[in-house]
């Protein structure tokens, strides 16, 4: 198991300097994080989206970014695949062309569940929206109830 | 979304009065971009939280359908007409078939208002189960119906005051005073109404004299004794009630729990009473081990033992000093018999983090008793088959379990007593629904198109069929290493493979032999690299026994310092006695390690990528691990697959790095292609399902952005894309008439979860025992095809992986993901070099 967290280990939050994470809980922090700063336009390093700077500063986090090996390694390989003789061509025929078809548009759940009486949990909302919310869905079935 | 605000109101579609419907005017309706709101003075923070959860998804969509539903025909006159795209996530294509699951339905809710209190002692008790006894003196003011967990109440009766405040006496004549004070209604809109629900089940299932054992109850009267190995299997229930489509559905699986009937204290005194080797082989095999206390019902694990201590010893509790065989005494009532034993040492991770304290936890070994299989048991053949014997059922023997459960539940008055008092009622028979079995696929070979099958296994057309590509020259220069003592054993594997691969179209040609004199494993890489001076294609390496070490040296050599594919087979292979299957599959695996493609399956969809990703940890460092990602290239005509491999942390859950790895795939498929796909598929797998939501405000909206770039710097636009989470179902499954239910059966609704877009496939053939459901929960999807095109297009995925000539319980990208990340993380230790991401070198 590893070592109990020691000061060391913390990262620091790119939006708000007091805030001290544990590497573990970055991803799920900066998700929460951004939105109490709508202000701060952050942008993700491509290499790695942990990494977030400002439009300007970005340009020299990439040059020096940890995480940039992986894809120059692939630009510029150190060795090239071997030239292998081209596979034998084919172009497989299938009964059905779905790309014929018109598109069709996707599900949104949000339509059946507030039809319906259907228990809903407000994932990832502060606890004011939430209270807000439960609020309201109490109301929806009681009206629902009423006929 | 312009024009529903143009079109302002809205009546309601509510369905159980569709004339009521009609007169109810309540004036303008909130401008509602999306579903119809039946509440016109639903305030702003609704429709907020309805945007922001639904305001991804492009396809705004409208929907009223679920075609089961009773005609709503009466009801559009009244709509102005849109463009009625009635969308469900249900499917219509495929045999329609009825199924059983191992859900039940809750008939009737407790329709009243369930009262939600906090109630507090005074002096404060630590003991829940003391706690409730003082408080269940006072039954008569609570009534029969109300559950206390130690820290809160519910009931369905109102005291008037906000607090009451009840004095009692406890067993040890010590004077406690009870607030109780009120917090809130629950009524039965919120999700804290199932949990309260969850309680009462739980708590009518206590009155089947079923035992809780960590979170799920067991049965110790039904204990299955294994007694050579020392063990018992307890049987139990894992159920739980939730939300699903359409009613509150109670599922049940039957588990069990493997407690080991000694204590670590039997363990330590078995160990040498030498006191030099004592402590060493106590720590040795007592370290690493999972046990529970059965005073709190709590797990922990072992991470020291302390041989200065003893029970006799102090600590500090509240300020005092007080010894652990007071402290028990006082607390649990328990007597500790041996006050001369070493004490246990647990360092409880999850707490140190949230209190940024070191909380170690001190135990008696006396009191501990050890649950779980240690290594040694899991290796031991007779005794796993001792216990998969009991644990593994087949559909007829769940079904009987679990009907049984029902009824002990129904009719034990215990239970049917507490589910009385709060008006539940369980449905007797197993919830149904309808399914539907998706056609056969076709498996193109290279000269035909067979059927897969009904058990989804084309094994047998390779003696007929030729595989779809193979390399125009044939396997022509590679080499073989082999022991000199095994080279009538080389002799014959080499005639099988010859015999075996010419029949499928791939011709072999004689190898270079490079003989070896000895099986270690620095011989072994000596001569590989010997070998790798004349750039063989492949390098077969024929190993005396599958010893992990060799093996990863061989792979180590063969992938991360050289980019030469390695096939690794074991001499006991070879004197097998059905050779000629076993050399049908070495073929198969030969012609993919070259990169090329036995079969192939019809795909109507054109520019179409489909990508798999996963992740698994690093068998010698416990932070890192290795996420994989395969992507395919356009099956249609070109069908490869391109792999990449990322080291990242092993306690992210979402990726960090996915987006240099889908660029690279995106270059390859352009490479090959001249264009970019237009359509991209990405089945994640590896998620729980409790981090979705973060997972796709992290993930899936930066790969959209990213895309949209991507694709904008070409001047193109952005592609259609598909994010699916893989999850392989534990706790849902059906059967077919009391048998397992066939490859590509898909199930979307009744046992589906209502806020996600999802479905149940089964898509693998099992011999043994019963078959686990794959839940496919689609996040985002601009690919504008209807469900049942994406049900089936996922079971299609299911075909193509090459290393088993059948279907897998997960799309083919995300195995291939997986063996890659696993064989990484478990043999290389380290990223094998790009020259080899077109083949299947890791298969």
């Amino acid at each position: 198991m590893s070592a109990l967290p020691n000061v060391e280990e913390y990262v620091i939050c790119p939006y708000d300097s007091a805030h001290r994470i544990l590497p573990v809980r970055l991803t799920y922090h900066l998700t929460r994080c951004a939105k109490n700063f709508p202000s701060a336009k952050l942008v993700r390093c491509p290499y790695n989206s942990t990494h977030l700077h400002s439009v300007a500063n970005m340009q020299n986090h990439i040059i020096e970014c940890p995480n940039r090996s992986a894809a120059e390694r692939f630009n510029l390989p150190d060795v090239l695949p071997p030239v292998e003789p081209r596979a034998r061509e084919f172009l497989i025929e299938s009964a059905e062309d779905w790309d014929a078809e018109p598109p069709v548009q996707t599900y949104n759940p949000a339509a059946h569940c507030e039809k319906e009486l259907i228990i809903r949990n407000l994932q990832g909302a502060p606890p004011a929206a939430r209270r807000a919310f439960r609020e309201s869905e109490r109301r929806r079935f009681r009206e629902k109830n009423q006929f | 979304m312009a024009d529903d605000q143009g079109r302002g109101r809205r009546r309601p579609l509510n369905e159980e009065e569709p004339s009521n419907s009609r007169g109810s005017d309540d004036g303008p309706r909130v401008k509602v971009f999306r579903g119809s709101s039946s509440d016109g003075l639903r305030a702003d923070p609704r429709l907020e939280s309805s945007r922001e959860r639904g305001s991804l998804e492009e396809a705004s969509r409208r929907g009223s359908g679920q075609q089961e539903r009773k005609p709503r025909g009466d009801q559009y006159d009244y709509l102005n007409t849109r463009p009625a795209e009635l969308v469900s996530k249900k499917g219509t294509d495929g045999v329609p078939v009825m199924l059983q699951t191992n859900f039940f339905r809750l008939k009737t809710k407790p329709e009243w208002r369930i009262v939600h209190y906090h109630v507090e002692f005074e002096p404060s008790i630590e003991n829940p189960r003391v706690r409730m006894g003082v408080l269940s003196n006072h039954a008569n003011l609570l009534g029969s119906g109300y559950l206390f967990d130690g820290l809160q109440l519910f009931t369905t009766r109102k005291f008037e005051q906000a607090i009451t405040v009840l004095s009692g006496k406890s067993k040890m004549d010590i004077e406690y005073k009870i607030s109780i004070k009120f917090v809130g209604f629950i009524s039965c809109a919120e999700p804290r109404f199932l949990q309260v629900l969850n309680l009462i089940l739980r708590r009518s299932m206590k009155g089947l004299k079923l035992e809780l054992v960590g979170r799920n109850l067991f049965d110790p009267r039904a204990k299955i004794e294994i007694r050579e190995f020392k063990m018992e299997l307890w049987p139990g229930y894992e159920t739980s009630i939730r939300q699903h489509e359409k009613d509150i559905l109670l599922g049940t699986e039957i588990t069990h729990k493997v407690m080991r009937t000694e204590t670590v204290y039997d363990i330590m005194r078995r160990c040498s009473q030498n006191p030099a080797r004592h402590q060493d082989e106590v720590r040795v095999n007592v370290l690493d081990l999972i046990v529970l206390t059965d005073y709190n019902n709590k797990t922990y694990r072992i991470n020291d033992v302390d041989f200065g201590q003893t029970p006799k010893s102090t600590f500090s509790c509240k300020g005092r000093d007080i010894s652990f065989v007071e402290y028990y005494l006082t607390k649990y009532n328990i007597r500790i018999r041996d006050h001369n034993q070493p004490l246990l040492i647990s360092k409880n991770r999850d707490k140190a983090l949230k209190t940024n304290a070191s909380e170690l936890v001190v135990l008696i070994p006396e009191l501990c008793r050890v649950t779980g299989l240690n290594d040694d048991m899991r290796s031991n053949f007779q005794l796993m088959r001792a216990m998969s014997s009991y644990t593994r059922m087949n559909p007829k023997q769940r079904i009987d379990r679990l009907r049984t459960f029902n009824h002990r539940l129904q009719n034990t008055p215990e239970s049917v007593k507490v589910l009385r008092d709060w008006n539940m009622d369980l449905d007797k028979n197993a919830t149904e629904v309808q399914g539907r079995i998706i056609g056969q696929q076709n498996i193109v070979f290279q000269h035909g198109k067979v059927p897969a099958g009904e058990n989804a296994d084309w094994q047998r057309h390779f003696r007929d069929q030729r595989m779809l590509t193979t390399p125009s020259d044939g396997l022509d220069r590679w080499a073989v290493i082999a022991p000199q003592r095994n080279s009538h054993e080389l002799r014959t594997l080499l005639d099988c493979l010859y015999r075996a691969a010419s029949g499928m179209g791939l011709r072999i040609r004689s190898p270079q032999e490079f003989i070896i004199y000895d099986d270690r494993t620095a011989t072994y890489v000596r001569a590989m690299d010997d070998c790798a001076r004349s750039d063989p294609k492949l390098i077969l390496c024929l190993v005396p026994n599958d010893n992990a070490e060799r093996y990863s040296s061989i792979k180590k050599r063969g992938y991360v310092d050289r980019a030469v594919p390695t096939q690794v087979v074991t001499i006991k292979t070879t004197k097998n006695r059905s050779l000629m299957s076993i050399a049908t599959k070495i073929g198969i695996q030969l012609n993919c390690k070259l990169g090329y493609t036995p079969w192939m399956i019809e795909l109507p969809l054109s520019g179409l990528m489909t990508i798999g990703f996963d992740i698994a940890k690093s068998t010698r460092d416990r932070k890192r691990a290795y996420g994989a990602l395969i992507a395919s290239m356009d099956l249609q005509q070109n069908s490869t697959y391109f792999s990449t491999v990322t080291e990242c942390s092993a306690f992210d859950v979402l990726a960090n790095t996915l987006w240099p790895m889908i660029a690279k795939a995106l270059r390859q498929y352009q490479r090959e292609h001249k264009k970019l796909p237009s359509r991209i598929v990405f089945y994640r797998d590896g998620v729980s399902s409790g981090s979705l939501k973060q997972l796709f405000e992290f993930e899936v909206k930066d790969i959209i952005e990213k895309l949209k770039a991507e694709y904008a710097r070409v001047d193109l636009s952005p592609p259609q894309l598909a994010y699916i989470v893989v999850t392989r179902s534990m706790n849902s499954r059906f059967f077919l008439n009391g048998q397992n239910p066939p490859p590509g059966t898909i199930v979307d609704d009744v046992i589906t979860l209502p806020e996600r877009y999802d479905f149940y496939l089964v898509s693998q053939q099992v011999r043994q025992g019963t078959v686990s459901p794959t839940s496919y929960n689609v996040l985002y999807s601009s690919m504008g095809i209807s469900p049942d095109k994406m049900q089936k297009l996922t079971y299609k995925m299911c075909h193509l992986y090459y290393n088993w000539s059948g279907t897998t319980r997960v799309p083919a990208v995300c195995q291939y993901a997986k063996k890659l990340a696993t064989l990484v993380g478990t043999n290389l230790h380290s990223i094998p070099q790009s020259a080899l991401e077109k083949k299947f070198y890791y298969l």
